[in-house]
């Protein structure tokens, strides 16, 4: 009965808001790393490849 | 179920993510129309390049207003011609194979880059700017000598082109 008790409420917890769970960092680290991410693929797509002489067009 | 918003952000992400490469390779497809090498040219036989009409004798030539075909072939271990001269502001098409064994062509510090294969024709066409002067290495190893293995192009005025090219027509 107790055991039953205490895995039921956080589930419900769970279910509800959801608020409690707020990994901030977490966020901010993967917002970094993303924001590299699109920094390098743009830097070497459109400037390193697109931007140097004698792109192959054919 | 229920996901964390956090959670249904970076799934977003991610998906934009995926889409933004895929967009920015189409773009470069559709745009500045950026190609691959096809297998679409007809095979040598490597053994009688000598015969062939391509590449008996490795050159570049005029085959339309501002557009020109170099033949080049590879070898252990050198380009010929070298260098390969073209003119500014022109399109160039090349077509590369090897007599001998599997080469690279890459053309450093730029986009062109392709195989030399013998029995195979590489065809990469390239748009020139100012004259200049290019590097090419072999970038497959092709033996004992590779590290020395280098080409050259040198990209001419037009009318230095001309100058030089009298011959060749």
């Amino acid at each position: 009965m107790g055991q039953s008790e205490a895995v039921n409420p956080p589930t419900d917890d769970v279910g509800g808001e959801g608020d409690e769970f707020d990994p901030i960092g977490t966020l901010t680290l993967i917002g970094i790393y993303f924001a590299i991410l699109v920094l390098a693929w743009v830097y070497i797509y459109f400037i390193e490849f697109l931007g140097r002489d004698l792109v192959v067009v054919g | 179920m229920h996901i964390h918003a956090y959670e249904k952000l970076w799934l977003a992400l991610s998906i934009v993510l995926i889409l933004a490469l895929i967009g920015t390779v189409t773009y470069g497809a559709v745009g500045p129309g950026v190609a691959m090498v096809a297998d679409s040219q007809s095979t040598v036989d490597p053994g009688a390049l000598d015969e062939d009409d391509r590449f008996s004798e490795p050159r570049v030539e005029q085959v339309g207003e501002n557009e020109y075909e170099a033949y080049v072939v590879a070898y252990q271990f050198g380009f010929e011609p070298t260098p390969i001269v073209v003119p500014a502001n022109s399109t160039v098409t090349l077509h590369i194979t090897s007599r001998d064994v599997i080469h690279g062509f890459g053309v450093a510090g730029t986009s062109a880059n392709a195989m030399a294969v013998p029995g195979e024709v590489s065809e990469i066409t390239v748009e020139t700017d100012e004259p200049t002067e290019y590097g090419i290495v072999c970038n497959e190893y092709c033996g004992a000598g590779h590290h020395v293995m280098e080409g050259k192009i040198n990209v001419v005025s037009q009318s230095e082109f001309e100058d030089r090219g009298g011959d060749s027509e």
